[in-house]
């Protein structure tokens, strides 16, 4: 059957081109910064390990720092293009319906409360947990809002911001009564990867590998969700319990981004538009991928160039991706009132 | 094939703490009326007369909060949801409806057929085929659902539901946003459907339509069933004249097809 299959190479090359992107982003990563490295050298610091002083800075300064863009930037994109497609609502993200508050809100409330007195492997494995349980909260609470204010569109954008708003005054709270605390950093409030390590990434990538996995095997389940309630049921799908495991991964999946990158707004609103704009519409699973791969590579470029515009000085990448994503936001929304479509 | 036993139902049909009752709460009571297969059944009444709501607990998509609906003997909520929708499929009134292509919509008929990990089959691909051949809408298959008219995305939710290859079919006003030529392929539809010995379901605001090709009526009037007759004993009964208020003119063309026209009774 010819018509099912005619795009087939064109998917195929889009995601070869998104995964080319991703690499290109990850190679930069790795070569750029204060000390230069050619791709030869790069290859060659990585394979010669902590022996050499360029090994040393690749694999305890870049190579961390890169992998915690790519599964940040990956994580906060899945989740909000999970979000889209389970509310069918282009505005939702981890940042507008109050989950990246609710995961800052977690983190800040585990680092004050165990900071002092759990060891800091504990505390690394902890912090995703604290951040999920957050981020789950503000959206069980958010959608109950919404649905119960009339479940329109705006409704749950609103009622969003004023979760955040709440939360973020709880967030800000917390770090100014308990001023010792891990989270008081400037750079968690507004998100950045500066400091990160292999320990603080590990229990956190681990879980988001899981889940974006586990969105992507759910699937079919997310493309019958996305025709809207009553075409869904009829279809033989349990929609609660699919909206809250979908929307619980998603928690996750930006409660652990949050863990060690901080609050980074934009990801999640701008890059699944961007996958959909590449991938067109009908595929979850398409979107999902293109969304991994577009997430992983705009934040790793965001982050490079965080660390290289005021060189030697760093910016904390969170302005980076506002400063991009923000009128990136606004065209799109002018596009779409034009009459564009993707 | 589905049977209903004095049912009533409403969408926040359930107890209010202590002191409410069900009853206040019912949009439809006391229904008790049954779908054969091999018959195209029409639900007719008054806008807000619980004709949707009778389609949708009929199918299982509400729950009954009293009373039993029984699909082939069993009680439908006691059927899990997937194989409750590879026996009855729905078609619903004005969808709110997503931005995908007709070709994938159409395919997502398939799903209630489908195992883990949910990747649609060869048979699924023709089963969607034929019915977007059927309903005319092949060539508009690349087409997002934004980008087709009214009428156009009404044909690609019916040939989803036609993918869906149920023994039910509930159609929720399915000539809505059809013109004239389409209405009476719907027709047409339904009467395939009953061929194939379906029990087809038909909620229509449509009374020639409704009276011309179905073997059984429901009339509904304020949540309550007044008849569920076949169509000459609906007529013969005077309850459409006093339930939608009208008289009824009867016609034939040249073929000797009976048409019916309908006009405002004379206050006088």
């Amino acid at each position: 059957m010819k018509c099912f299959t005619r795009f087939s190479v064109n998917k195929a090359s889009q995601a070869a081109l998104c995964a080319f992107a991703l690499l290109l982003s990850v190679l930069l990563g790795l070569s750029l910064g204060s000390a230069r490295l050619s791709l030869p050298e790069t290859v060659l610091g990585i394979l010669e390990g902590d022996s050499t002083a360029n090994g040393r800075i690749l694999l305890y300064v870049r190579l961390p720092r890169v992998l915690a863009a790519v599964f940040a930037g990956s994580a906060l994109a899945v989740s909000g293009a999970v979000i889209q497609e389970v509310l069918a609502n282009p505005l939702a993200s981890p940042g507008t319906i109050g989950v990246n508050a609710g995961a800052g809100f977690g983190a800040a409330l585990c680092s004050a409360s165990l900071g002092s007195v759990a060891p800091s492997s504990a505390m690394h494995s902890l912090m995703p947990l604290a951040s999920f349980s957050g981020a789950l909260s503000a959206v069980i609470i958010v959608s109950s809002i919404s649905e119960r204010a009339g479940s329109s569109k705006i409704t749950l954008i609103l009622s969003g911001v004023a979760i955040s708003s709440l939360l973020s005054a709880g967030t800000n709270l917390i770090t100014t009564l308990f001023p010792d605390s891990l989270l008081r950093t400037h750079s968690f409030q507004i998100g950045g990867l500066s400091g990160v390590s292999f320990e603080s990434l590990f229990p956190a990538g681990w879980l988001i590998l899981i889940f974006i996995l586990a969105v992507l095997i759910m699937g079919g389940e997310l493309d019958v969700l996305s025709l809207g309630e009553v075409s869904a049921t009829s279809l033989g799908l349990n929609v609660k319990a699919c909206k809250f495991m979908f929307l619980a991964s998603s928690a996750m999946l930006a409660g652990s981004a949050v863990s060690f990158a901080g609050l980074v707004g934009f990801v999640g609103l701008i890059v699944p538009h961007v996958a959909r704009m590449v991938a067109g519409t009908g595929s979850s699973r398409r979107l999902i991928v293109l969304s991994a791969l577009i997430g992983g590579a705009f934040f790793e470029g965001c982050d490079i160039a965080s660390r290289m515009l005021f060189s030697p000085y760093e910016l904390p990448t969170g302005i980076v991706t506002a400063f991009l994503g923000a009128p990136f936001f606004l065209f799109l929304l002018i596009k779409r009132r034009r009459g564009y479509r993707y | 094939m589905i049977k209903l036993v004095e049912a009533s139902a409403g969408y926040h049909a359930r107890r209010r703490f202590a002191s409410g009752s069900r009853e206040d709460e019912n949009i439809i009571s006391n229904i008790s009326l049954s779908f054969e297969r091999g018959a195209v059944s029409s639900i007719i009444g008054l806008n807000g007369s619980g004709k949707s709501t009778l389609a949708k607990l009929a199918c299982g998509l509400i729950a009954a909060s009293s009373g039993d609906v029984l699909i082939d003997g069993v009680e439908i909520s006691s059927i899990k949801r997937r194989k409750l929708a590879q026996m009855v499929s729905y078609l619903p009134q004005a969808q709110s409806y997503a931005n995908v292509p007709i070709e994938v919509l159409v395919m997502h008929g398939r799903f209630p057929h489908l195992g883990y990990p949910r990747v649609y089959r060869e048979i699924d691909r023709q089963i969607a085929k034929k019915a977007m051949d059927d309903m005319d809408i092949w060539e508009l298959r690349e087409k997002s659902l934004n980008e087709v008219s009214g009428g156009e995305r009404q044909k690609a939710y019916f040939a989803m539901a036609m993918a869906q290859c149920t023994d039910a079919v509930f159609l929720d006003e399915p000539a809505t946003f059809l013109d004239a030529p389409h209405q009476l392929d719907v027709i047409d539809h339904a009467k395939r459907l009953r061929a194939e010995n379906k029990a087809v379901v038909m909620v229509s605001h449509d009374l020639n339509a409704a009276l011309e090709c179905s073997d059984m009526v429901a009339l509904m009037n304020r949540g309550r069933l007044m008849a569920f007759s076949p169509p000459n004993d609906i007529l013969s009964s005077g309850l459409i004249e006093k339930t939608f208020g009208v008289e009824i003119v009867e016609f034939r063309n040249v073929c000797g097809d009976v048409h019916y026209a309908f006009k405002r009774r004379q206050l006088y």
